[in-house]
């Protein structure tokens, strides 16, 4: 069995894409196939959509491919960020224009569904709802003596004018503020809880004698009470809920990647990957890390570091970017995400008073259990 | 020309002065004569202390009034006098700073300069202001930080470029700020016994502001003080050694016994009227909990430093907040202030009628608007009619966190409202 699972192909495969040669070194478990899925500008944003569609930039461009190869322009400049919908249908793109970011929303076919200017450079989107996407901004004004760096949560319906609250406003020395782009902005890549009610993020934290790192943070969206799960280094910015929405997963150090309890931060589990573009399987099941690909905590196999992914929604697959072209991956066997409880509003109505302090996390644990019924 | 004239005389004059302030006199003779004049009558003109070494020889800067002549300018050569100020509560930086006014509409980048220095990230200090947050700039310069600035400047008290010991030893230079509503020291110790006959006597006899807190001529002008700035008593092991300091200073006058006993009458008298306020502060925690002010923190601009919430300790606001907050702001930072203040500094008209019947009406008062809004209440037109489960757990939090609440009773009935909720 062993053999069968492990017995690794070392594979160099070699596929002829558009008359160009595409090459996906990997070595992959028997029942995985690789088939090329078209192009992606290396570095530039792509995800996975519903039905094996992928959005991506390619040559200066957002494209949509769809399983039969059929591309849709989705828009005519390169974005920084691109998000489906949870049903799919609609796909938010973030692009920068001068001194300030472009939030779009397209239906599959490209047409504008709704588009909004923010001052300030939007890091990363995420849908909370089929009507409602979030983005978080980040605004840097410098002064003299070193700069602010402002934290904004953008809600918005994709129609009226999206609702800012600012969630963080700190100052930066001037050396931290001068730090590369791309270190400075890999923070506040939100991801919202399966339970859709909250957000986890990063966020730059520059202490004036230390220094600096990324907090973890974790927000409640209706009341904005939350709490510190961890840090992170620089660098480390992205994190994920896990499917029961009980953990997230981020980084441990440079070296490894750990997933921990909420609210408290405790270690549940550590994999021996950096959080280099980590991606998770929708039941959690798989996870990518540095191009090391983990069924069920166990490495079962590798692609080059860096190879970027994004997972199918019906996990069936996996859509990787690599060197400018992608390549979808099936064989996967996710199995069902974890139900939610099924006493969803109760659930809900416990979170909220939790972020807000108004109970402990042993009541809030306590409220879940079952209740004897009366005799 | 006859300015001309008036400055050539000058230079002869004084030829060592002149040395020292080269090559700024020709000009500022002219364009300043009265900051020449100053300077020229001072010890520093004496020493040859010239007005490029307190103000550097950046001119620009110097324009922009940015060659600010702080503390440090001055501390290198008074280090005694800089050390002592650092020591005392002028020096632990009165100046408003933490809670930043960059995200405040209409400011202007200078005031930057309130907190920072140039080039340094970290405020000066860590003091923080909410009143001084909701001021205009402007407000905010000459309203607060005229006073407030003292920490870092010497000329607060001693004037830009005269030396004259005269000026600081005058109690009007306290008066600049030690006077007004809300700490009339300067007209409590004029009006009282010390300052008669001061005012008929002289110095002698009649005690100064100096005098009593700035005994031997020391920068430390906390010696002896048993509260902080809001009136709240020291704890034991700060405030005894402090009650000594006192004791031995009113004795260069008066019988040690005398001395402590009329201070202890002061402690009376404060506690005391601790007392009413805390009475007074327990009665609007109690409509805040009922969700019975109007407006309640939350339907009302946030808090500079504490957001939607209800706040009445030293950060209250005198602006955007509710009528009965409004006259506990004034219980508080005028009546208490003037009734403690008065004792001690042996006031019979302030610690009574200024101060105390005035905290006494304004308990009548708050408890006169606390049952209009409870009946109010009653009617139904606020929420506090039918609280749910989380408003019940906001009041109960609200009553641990300051301590109305045992740990005990908070759990106990948090679980009555998570038993109700299921």
């Amino acid at each position: 069995m062993k053999n069968i699972l492990l017995t690794l192909s070392a594979v160099v495969m070699l596929f002829s894409l558009a008359g160009c040669a595409a090459t996906l070194p990997a070595q992959l478990p028997a029942g995985f196939q690789v088939k090329p899925a078209g192009r992606s500008d290396v570095g530039a944003p792509f995800q996975a959509g519903t039905k094996g569609a992928v959005a991506a930039v390619a040559q200066g461009a957002v494209e949509l491919t769809d399983k039969q190869g059929r591309k849709v322009r989705l828009a005519d400049r390169p974005a920084t960020a691109i998000s489906f919908s949870p049903g799919g249908e609609k796909v938010a793109l973030v692009l920068p224009v001068q001194n300030a970011t472009l939030l779009r929303i397209v239906d599959l076919e490209g047409k504008t569904l709704g588009e909004t200017r923010v001052t300030g450079k939007v890091t990363s989107v995420a849908w909370r709802s089929e009507n409602e996407l979030l983005a978080g901004v980040l605004k840097i004004t410098k002064f003299s003596f070193g700069s602010q760096m402002a934290t904004h949560l953008l809600q918005w319906d994709g129609k009226s004018t999206p609702v800012d609250s600012t969630i963080i406003d700190i100052t930066l020395r001037p050396q931290v503020a001068s730090l590369p782009e791309d270190v400075l902005y890999d923070q506040l890549h939100i991801a919202v809880s399966p339970y859709r009610d909250e957000i986890a993020f990063t966020s730059l934290k520059d202490p004036p004698l230390f220094a600096p790192y990324l907090k973890v943070l974790v927000r409640n969206l209706d009341t904005g009470g939350g709490y510190e799960v961890g840090q992170v280094p620089l660098g480390a910015g992205k994190v994920f809920y896990t499917p029961d929405g009980e953990s997230l997963v981020f980084a441990q150090g440079v070296e490894a990647t750990r997933r921990v309890s909420l609210p408290e931060g405790k270690e549940l589990e550590t994999w021996g990957s950096p959080a280099i573009n980590p991606a998770a399987s929708p039941s959690g099941t798989y996870l990518l890390l540095d191009g090391h690909l983990y069924r069920k905590g166990k490495e079962i196999a590798s692609v080059p570091p860096d190879a970027r992914g994004s997972f199918l929604p019906d996990g069936s697959g996996l859509v990787l970017s690599y060197r400018g072209n992608l390549f979808h991956v099936s064989g996967l066997d996710d199995g069902a995400p974890a139900a939610l409880r099924p006493d969803l509003e109760r659930v809900l109505k416990l979170r909220r008073l939790r972020s807000q302090g108004l109970i402990t996390e042993q009541e809030y644990r306590k409220e879940l259990e079952p209740k004897e019924p009366a005799r | 020309m006859m300015k001309a004239i008036f400055a050539a005389a000058f230079f002869c004059l004084v030829p060592l002065a002149a040395h020292a302030a080269e090559p700024c006199l020709p000009c500022h003779a002219e364009k300043t004569p009265a900051a020449v004049a100053q300077w020229q009558g001072s010890a520093h003109a004496r020493a040859g202390v010239g007005c490029e070494k307190c103000h550097g020889s950046d001119h620009d800067k110097i324009v922009k009034g940015e060659a600010k002549v702080g503390m440090k300018v001055c501390g290198p050569c008074h280090q005694k006098a800089y050390q002592e100020h650092r020591a005392s509560r002028h020096g632990m930086g009165l100046h408003s700073g933490w809670g930043c006014t960059r995200n405040l509409p209409n400011r202007k980048e200078g005031e930057c300069r309130f907190c920072h220095e140039k080039g340094d990230e970290i405020p000066r200090s860590e003091v923080q202001c909410a009143r001084f947050l909701k001021q205009s700039p402007e407000m905010g310069e000459i309203g607060c930080n005229y006073c407030h600035s003292v920490e870092d400047a010497c000329d607060s008290c001693h004037s830009k470029h005269m030396t004259d010991l005269k000026i600081v030893r005058d109690p009007n230079s306290c008066a600049k700020c030690h006077m007004g509503p809300d700490h009339p020291q300067w007209e409590m110790w004029q009006t009282s016994l010390h300052g008669t006959l001061n005012a008929s006597t002289g110095r002698k006899t009649g005690p100064d502001c100096q005098t009593c807190h700035m005994p031997k001529g020391t920068h430390n002008v906390s010696i002896g003080v048993t509260m902080n700035s809001g009136g709240v008593p020291y704890p034991a092991a700060k405030a005894e050694p402090a009650r000594a300091d006192m004791v031995r200073i009113c004795s260069d006058c008066h019988a040690p016994s005398f001395a402590k006993r009329e201070l202890e009458r002061g402690d009376q008298v404060r506690g005391q009227s601790l007392a009413i306020l805390k009475e007074a502060e327990h009665v609007i925690w109690d409509l805040n909990d009922r969700g019975l002010l109007d407006p309640m923190p939350e339907n009302r601009p946030p808090h500079p430093l504490s957001g939607p919430r209800l706040v009445t300790d030293s950060q209250m606001l005198y602006e955007d907040t509710s009528h009965i907050e409004r006259l506990f702001f004034k219980m508080k930072k005028y009546d208490y202030a003037r009734t403690v203040k008065g004792a001690y500094h042996q006031n019979p008209a302030y610690t009574h009628w200024y101060g105390n019947a005035e905290l006494k009406m304004d308990l009548v008062d708050i408890k006169g608007e606390a049952s209009r809004l409870k009946e109010r209440g009653k009617k139904g037109e606020t929420k506090a009619a039918a609280p749910g489960a989380e408003d019940e757990l906001k009041v109960l939090k609200n009553k641990f966190d300051r301590g109305a609440l045992s740990e005990e009773e908070y759990a106990k009935a948090k679980a009555k409202v998570l038993e109700k909720m299921r």
